[in-house]
């Protein structure tokens, strides 16, 4: 009887022990932003090509545009440069210190759909950065550049505000999308 | 074998003897679902809607298992969960606990919060 009592003590013991072990997952953050389930593969890229032309028919011949705003759905989606190009020998005039070409020139702008997470201090501000995201499903959207920059050769800043507009498909499940040649009047 | 007995509910009378708190979180976001809320490591609640209190959760003086020891201060971490995108963020206040207390924290829009994440790209 008394070696039987012993059997079942030994035994708890066991059972208590090994319920000892603390490495539980509650409360274990590993992923700290989570995408949802229901559209994983969020659309992030829209490509596009710039030319910027005068009223002759001439094209700017510079290495990059800077400072392009785009806006997608009247939000906005981020302000961009195009990638750096080499125009030399591509020069037929100058005009007000602005080089112009007769062969047209396009600059190519990779445009990465950019979250400002500069100013987020609050709870509100963490729900306003969720609500304010601009998730695009498949169909047809339109996006505006209301505004470049590129430098003349004084190394001064010229801004056109051309709010031109370019109409651009999601198709299901991708994440990029490529817009088009977009033509901006020199003004 | 009386004695045994005797000494396992002498045991248990003693542990239930320990002074205990309680702690509960309302959620006055306007728009937002929080989710798996904790303090200090102890689960609090896994969904708290906006407007909700969550339940009133029992803390002991000596909470072993959670690595809690009554007074102590913890931020809360949660998850926000909009349309279900969620983010995880945490207070950046601590919230104080003391032996025999009850703590109401509540979760607004001005609550300062931060994700360790985005915080580091700042």
């Amino acid at each position: 009887m008394k070696n039987r009592w012993y059997c079942w003590i030994l035994i708890l013991s066991i059972f208590y022990l090994s319920s000892c072990d603390k490495n539980s997952d509650i409360g274990q953050f590993d992923d700290a932003v989570i995408e949802s389930q229901s559209n994983l593969n969020k659309f992030k890229q829209l490509t596009f090509t710039i030319s910027v032309i005068n009223s002759s028919n001439e094209y700017l011949n510079t290495t990059q545009i800077d400072s392009i705003k785009l806006k997608v759905n009247g939000k906005n989606w981020g302000t961009f440069k195009s990638e750096i190009i080499d125009t030399t020998n591509n020069t037929s005039k100058i005009v007000n210190n602005i080089k112009l070409s007769n062969t047209k020139i396009s600059y190519l702008i990779i445009a990465q759909y950019v979250l400002n997470t500069d100013k987020l201090e609050t709870a509100g501000d963490y729900v306003d950065y969720l609500d304010n995201r601009i998730v695009l499903t498949a169909g047809d959207y339109i996006c505006e550049i209301s505004e470049i920059k590129f430098r003349d050769l004084q190394n001064q800043w010229i801004s056109l505000k051309p709010q031109v507009y370019k109409d651009f498909k999601v198709v299901e499940n991708t994440t990029s999308s490529y817009v088009g040649d977009i033509t901006i009047n020199l003004k | 074998m009386r004695k045994v007995i005797f000494l396992i509910i002498s045991v248990f009378v003693l542990v239930s003897c320990e002074e205990e708190s309680t702690i509960q979180v309302k959620n006055m976001l306007s728009k937002a679902v929080i989710k798996n809320v904790e303090w200090g490591g102890l689960p609090i609640s896994s969904q708290i809607l906006p407007g909700q209190s969550s339940d009133k959760i029992t803390v002991f003086e000596d909470e072993s298992y959670y690595d809690i020891n009554l007074p102590e201060s913890n931020p809360i971490k949660f998850y926000i969960d909009l349309n279900g995108d969620l983010i995880y963020v945490q207070t950046k206040a601590s919230y104080r606990l003391d032996v025999d207390n009850d703590l109401i924290i509540v979760i607004e829009d001005s609550t300062a919060v931060f994700n360790p994440l985005l915080e580091k790209e700042k």
